[in-house]
């Protein structure tokens, strides 16, 4: 277990908040759990965590059924904003929730790169003993 | 009710035209196709449903993350994009992309087209 996996993650969750557009950002396991957010509240990431683990959920079976090959990434835009959730690695999911008026393309490139980032240090450490 | 019919139809040929879109289809929100233009290997009732699942999982979403009314949703796969927005209180406007579509250019359509098709549902 590398003991920096933590801080590690912390990071890369920080590092994406400090754009303007992106209002929070959580690392989560694909079944629900959280493993690094920068959100106000413990509870504000467990419910972030398990909507964005039925969004990814729905997305698979759809990409499945509809013989779309493998799930990348689900947009999904409201009144207030966006949720993004993307795949990072096989183990955890990105998300992310963008200002409604935010740069869509800028925030998927930095989406994209936290999320390699992310998932080859989930993939090296363990995600399931990290879990907070 | 042929009018209707046939003003759906413009509206799903209009999103068909823009290069990349493969596949379009009005379908009501409890996922029950409405019309479709779907290319034939394609199940018009499967896809009514997959879009139902998604904006049925994205609106509770958005309701549990207070971020106001659902409006689109894009799941986006290897093989292509599965776009579904709201049409109306009753229906939804989905098509299929494929991977390397102007995503800016698909959405403007199909946002266009989906609030017309909102306005030709809430009419009859």
């Amino acid at each position: 277990m590398n003991s920096n996996l933590r801080p590690k993650l912390r990071e890369i969750v920080s590092e994406l908040t400090r754009l303007k557009d992106i209002l929070s950002a959580a690392i989560v396991r694909r079944d629900g759990l959280v493993i690094a957010h920068d959100l106000p509240t413990e509870s504000d990431a467990r419910k972030i965590a398990a909507m964005s683990a039925a969004i990814v959920g729905t997305g698979e079976m759809a990409a499945e059924e509809l013989e779309h090959g493998r799930f990348l990434r689900s947009i999904i835009e409201s009144d207030v904003g966006k949720i993004l959730s993307t795949g990072a690695g096989p183990e955890a999911i990105l998300v992310t929730l963008v200002r409604r008026d935010g740069n869509l393309g800028l925030v998927l490139m930095a989406l994209e790169k936290a999320a390699r980032k992310a998932g080859s240090l989930v993939t090296q450490g363990g995600a399931g003993v990290e879990v907070s | 009710m042929e009018h209707l019919m046939s003003d759906l139809q413009k509206a799903m040929k209009a999103v068909r035209q823009v290069p990349g879109i493969t596949a379009v289809a009005i379908v009501r929100r409890d996922g029950i196709v409405i019309d479709h233009l779907l290319p034939k290997p394609v199940d018009a009732r499967l896809v009514a449903a997959m879009t139902a699942a998604i904006v049925g999982t994205s609106e509770m979403a958005t309701e549990e993350l207070y971020h106001g009314k659902f409006l689109q949703s894009i799941v986006e796969s290897e093989k292509g994009k599965v776009i579904s927005v709201g049409a109306g209180d009753e229906a939804l406007v989905v098509a299929l992309v494929e991977p390397a579509t102007n995503l800016g250019l698909a959405l403007m359509t199909i946002e266009k087209q989906a609030a017309k098709v909102g306005d030709i549902l809430a009419a009859c």
